[in-house]
């Protein structure tokens, strides 16, 4: 009944660079398959 | 810059013993896979550290094996077992990851070596920038190096960018959001330095090495971390 909460209160910094840091290691995600493709199979 | 690889060897084992030792305390498939992962990581970083001082066929073969098609395949696999719920599914996906490594094994193990260029290796230079005119390698190898790395950053790189989505969306668990993101980054860096060697800028790969695993390390140890509340709940609960 008493567990501890494991929320955490949100800030500026959780609610907007959070998701910008998702969204660019998304990107980076995105980009590294590319260019594993591109490199073995693709034309460069 | 290559001479940063024992530097990686080091911190790598000392992280697989962290999650091995987990592993014996906790349980869990998935502690028990990112520790071979880290295994294979650490044999990768320490045959390039012996190639700095002596040029070894058989050191040249286990560093390809591991380094270049095992590790990521191994450490996402672990990330599998941990986010994939529908029974089966994981240990299906494990069962078919230990045969290809068993065949990738049998293929680069047998490969043939270019006697011309192993003579000629520059212990000065990377082996990463010289592998590919020693290594004779299929097209059934290539093919595997691609495949394992497709899927091993896509799991384990994407798994931690979702774990920390859904940590933050829910804002639970700061700490293991931010381990997460961590992760994700360290994992990011060897996989897209590996891409850079075909661009002929095979250095990056020996520092993105270090730099990754020493991030996923500090990331592993942020989302691990005992939180002071969980302490206390222990005591009545272990108590009662």
């Amino acid at each position: 009944m008493n567990r501890p909460s494991k929320r955490f209160a949100s800030t500026k910094w959780v609610e907007y660079f959070v998701p910008v840091v998702l969204v660019l290691l998304g990107l980076a995600l995105v980009i590294t398959l590319l260019l594993v493709l591109l490199f073995t199979v693709g034309p460069l | 810059m290559h001479f940063i690889s024992i530097l990686s060897t080091l911190v790598t084992f000392i992280f697989a013993i962290a999650v091995f030792e987990r592993y014996r305390r906790r349980k869990g498939t998935h502690l028990l896979l990112w520790g071979i992962g880290l295994v294979f990581y650490g044999l990768g970083t320490l045959c390039e550290a012996i190639t700095i001082f002596t040029f070894n066929e058989f050191a040249l073969k286990i560093w390809y094996l591991s380094g270049a098609m095992l590790t990521a395949a191994w450490l996402g696999q672990g990330t599998v077992h941990l986010l994939v719920r529908k029974p089966g599914v994981a240990n299906i996906l494990t069962g078919i990851l230990a045969g290809v490594s068993v065949l990738a094994a049998f293929l680069v193990l047998t490969a043939p070596i270019n006697a011309i260029a192993a003579a000629a290796y520059d212990l000065s230079g990377p082996l990463s920038a010289q592998y590919k005119d020693i290594l004779v390698r299929s097209g059934l190898i290539t093919f595997l190096t691609i495949i394992l790395n497709i899927y091993g950053t896509i799991t384990l790189v994407g798994g931690a960018i979702y774990s920390a989505y859904i940590f933050w969306r829910k804002r639970i668990l700061l700490d293991r959001m931010i381990g997460n993101i961590l992760i994700a980054a360290g994992a990011l860096m060897p996989a897209m330095a590996g891409t850079l060697i075909g661009a002929g800028l095979a250095d990056f790969l020996y520092l993105s090495e270090f730099l990754g695993v020493v991030l996923m390390y500090i990331g592993f140890l942020k989302a691990t971390a005992q939180r002071p509340v969980e302490a206390k709940q222990a005591v009545p609960a272990s108590a009662g």
